[in-house]
């Protein structure tokens, strides 16, 4: 016989194998049983997959932003130059929105390089960190989380107005079916829809193909000469100007420049693609950059063709906003024949979509980059965290919070938000152009010179644009931004300094601290308020901790009720301990209990364990009719070290059964220790 | 307390303040004389050996003052103000003036 088998024999019984793990029957919180009806079941940290999308789904997901900006660019060009210019305007939307797509074309051919060069993290927070020090990836990310804000502000804001260009009735609803636009995307966002894409092919095909049959329709009009021009002017219309002579047709360079900026919207959202390559399927980054290109060819054949259509039937341009341009183009060129009319809703309808969806990419978006800045301290670490759906939840809330303060602010009018756009964008694109252009002089790899000056140009481009926005909108709004970009990238440092602060005092010599010698004496006071249950449960716990002193106490800030007690007390004399009274002359229990700690702590060789029963209320209610003294208490205490707290609950009525499946059950945790202060530093200074 | 509202006893008052010592100065195995306010009471439940254990402060520190063979004493109780006399030993490893020769003073009192 074995040694092993031996010794089982003398011991008795062979070991068993464990139990198997069973759901606890603890009930559920109240808000994890809302969150459960409202968002589904919890979704198990297994089941986050990656799901790799094809390039036609990758454009539908990745290219909603951007391809949407084609319903509102052309009309926010036409609404700076036609106060101005008058009909010339309609000759110049075209030069613009062509220098416009010269820029997408740069900014395309730089990101075919950053996607090449950084394919599992392209996006622009991630390249200037890869490739600058602190203060730059800061000013990357918070410029972009400011325009995610405000794309989802101007996607739900424009597609409000697709729907209510075809619905006038709504038009008094602007606001709340915006509100309402967000709250749904951020509802299916919490959800976890994210980036399923089937979903998301629908519209975005849907919206191109009316897209692409507006133009061609509208050309062929066109063609045969019976494309009729509207007339300029009427109510609501924007003020038109007067034709002026020579070059620019009047058109100052500082009005050109600034349509120019307005239609910098369109551009926005290329960043996009490159966030998502991990998304795509293999080889990612040769499938993104194709995607990127398809993208910026569609994006350029209905923003070209739109301006082109806007330019020739001399649409107007609303102070309100609705009719839109495209609205207005639709009806023009599809008439008034039946058939024309459901053409007409079905372009409102695919606008709308797709600017909804729109908003959901930076609903993707925003939270990804939020926690990628928590995981770097910069952003509270809450946002790091993935929520009930295995989605970013609170970077979803923080989101749609933000996006809702905006549109209320701007009442939901897509030419109050459009100042504000773009700035953010083109600071980000110039920043992580600089950051590809030091890639490559760093890294030296093979045709680098080239990609060099691609970068290069791109970086100079994008900041030109950038300067051009935010001088040329400078007043329009462009200035909130400029305020907030830099109030913005100080509290992300501040919140990094922090935490390294704490970072710094919690790792100081760590490990000495864990194997410092421990304090000789533990005394372990119960504080006691009344004689229950839950006092009988903390005297009972507060045994099996075995201390050197075990000592029951109650701060006697009423004599009245101390006396009752300490007669009570030597009635029933739980576990024969005696209770100390302790004197409270000034009634506050809090700093009483603080002054007898402190007392016990003053030799610097005791650990002092404050025990305190607490009763856990089944109702929120409940609690009202109690006050918080044992938080009160634990809170104050926290500053002591060597002084800890523990509450020792008692579940009034809605606890389980105490008898049963608690012995059934041993070691079920039941304590939940706060504020454990031993910081193993030595005798305390203050006293 | 001003004039006004002395009692008859005010003078005897005066005596007893005579001989008080500042409880940082007392010694063990010393008669003392100290007052001061009851900052703890510790009750024993029926079952334990009768004991009141009370803890004496002054401005200067505090002693524990223990009445053995007692359960309660009426007017003791936290925040009392208390004169003590008696020989100054030790109980439970704590400086103690045991069975003293007590005196109550009411509030506000001294």
């Amino acid at each position: 016989m074995d040694k092993y088998a031996l010794r089982v024999l003398t011991r008795g019984a062979a070991p068993q194998p464990l139990p198997p793990v069973v759901e606890s029957d603890v009930p559920e919180g109240r808000l994890f049983r809302l969150k459960s009806a409202l968002l589904g079941r919890p979704l198990h940290s297994d089941q986050l997959v990656h799901e790799r999308l094809g390039k036609p789904t990758a454009l539908a997901v990745f290219a909603s932003d951007n391809l949407s900006s084609s319903a509102y660019a052309t009309e926010e060009i036409l609404r700076v130059l036609l106060p101005y210019v008058g009909v010339a305007a309609f000759t110049l939307v075209m030069p613009i929105t062509i220098a416009m797509l010269v820029v997408l074309a740069f900014l395309i051919l730089s990101y075919r390089q950053t996607i090449k060069a950084y394919p599992f993290a392209s996006g622009a927070y991630n390249v200037t960190t890869a490739n600058f020090g602190p203060p730059v990836p800061q000013v990357a990310g918070a410029a972009l989380l400011i325009d995610y804000v405000l794309t989802v502000a101007v996607s739900t804001a424009a597609g409000t107005a697709a729907l209510t260009s075809a619905f006038s009735a709504l038009r008094s609803f602007r606001i709340e079916i915006a509100i309402g636009f967000v709250l749904l995307i951020a509802y299916g966002n919490l959800r976890g829809l994210k980036e399923s894409g089937r979903i998301f092919a629908v519209p975005t095909y849907f919206f191109m193909l009316n897209m692409v049959l507006l133009l061609v329709v509208g050309l062929v009009r066109l063609a045969m000469g019976d494309l009729p021009t509207e007339a300029l002017s009427g109510e609501g219309l924007v003020e038109i100007g007067e034709k002026g002579s020579g070059l620019l047709y009047g058109a100052s360079l500082f009005v050109v420049l600034h349509a120019f900026a307005s239609g910098g919207a369109a551009v926005t959202g290329v960043e996009a693609i490159s966030d998502g390559v991990p998304a795509f399927r293999k080889p990612e980054w040769k499938n993104a950059r194709t995607t990127l290109v398809v993208m910026g060819a569609s994006l350029g054949v209905m923003f070209l063709g739109l301006s082109f259509l806007a330019s020739r039937t001399h649409v107007g341009v609303f102070e309100e906003g609705v009719p839109t341009v495209l609205s207005q183009i639709g009806d023009i060129v599809y008439g008034e024949s039946p058939l024309g009319h459901v053409l007409y809703y079905a372009l409102q309808a695919g606008t709308m979509l797709i600017l909804v969806l729109a908003a959901n990419t930076s609903f993707a978006d925003f939270p990804r980059l939020a926690s990628f800045q928590a995981g770097d301290s910069f952003l509270p670490k809450q946002l790091t965290k993935r929520g009930h759906r295995l989605v970013f939840s609170n970077g979803i809330i923080a989101l749609a919070g933000a996006a809702i303060i905006v549109l209320l602010l701007t009442s939901a009018r897509v030419e109050a938000l459009i100042p504000l756009y773009a700035v953010g964008v083109f600071l980000s694109f110039t920043l992580s152009q600089s950051a590809m252009a030091k890639h490559h002089l760093r890294e030296r790899e093979p045709g680098w010179q080239r990609g060099l000056a691609i970068n290069g140009f791109g970086a100079f481009l994008s900041g030109l644009v950038c300067l051009i926005v935010a001088v040329t909108k400078f007043l329009d709004g462009a200035w909130i931004v400029l305020l907030l970009l830099p109030t913005a990238v100080l509290l992300l440092l501040r919140l990094n300094r922090q935490y390294s602060q704490e970072e710094a005092e919690l790792e100081h010599e760590a490990e000495v601290a864990a194997t410092a010698p421990i304090l000789r004496r533990h005394v372990v006071l119960v504080l006691i308020d009344r004689l229950d249950r839950s006092t009988a449960r903390a005297i009972q716990y507060a045994r099996t901790l075995t201390p050197d002193e075990l000592r029951a106490v109650h701060i006697a800030a009423d004599e009245l009720k101390a006396e009752a007690l300490a007669e009570e007390w030597r009635r029933l004399a739980l576990a024969r301990l005696s209770l100390e009274l302790v004197d409270c002359p000034d009634r506050r229990i809090t700093r009483c209990t603080v002054n007898l700690v402190d007392s016990l702590l003053a030799d610097g060789q005791t650990e002092v364990s404050v025990l305190i029963p607490r009763r856990i209320y089944r109702r929120a209610w409940h609690r009202l009719l109690h006050d918080r003294t044992a938080d009160a208490i634990a809170e104050a205490l926290a500053p002591l070290p060597h002084a800890n707290v523990t509450i020792i609950p008692y579940h009034l009525g809605g606890g389980r059964d105490p008898v049963a499946p608690a012995a059934a059950r041993p070691g079920a945790a039941e304590v939940p220790s706060i504020g454990g202060n031993g910081r193993g530093d030595g005798p305390r200074s203050s006293s | 307390m001003s004039p006004l509202f002395r009692r008859a006893g005010a003078e005897e008052d005066a005596d007893q303040d005579a001989g008080l010592l500042p409880i940082s100065s007392v010694t063990w195995r010393q008669r003392a004389r100290v007052r001061g306010r009851v900052r703890s009471i510790r009750v024993q439940p029926l079952a334990g050996v009768p004991t009141l254990e009370c803890t004496l402060y002054d401005e200067t520190g505090g002693l524990a003052v223990v009445f053995l063979g007692r359960r309660e004493i009426p007017g003791i109780r936290p925040g009392a103000t208390l004169t003590a006399e008696g020989m100054v030993s030790d109980h439970q490893g704590r400086l103690a003036i045991l069975n003293p020769a007590y005196q109550l003073q009411s509030p506000g009192e001294h």
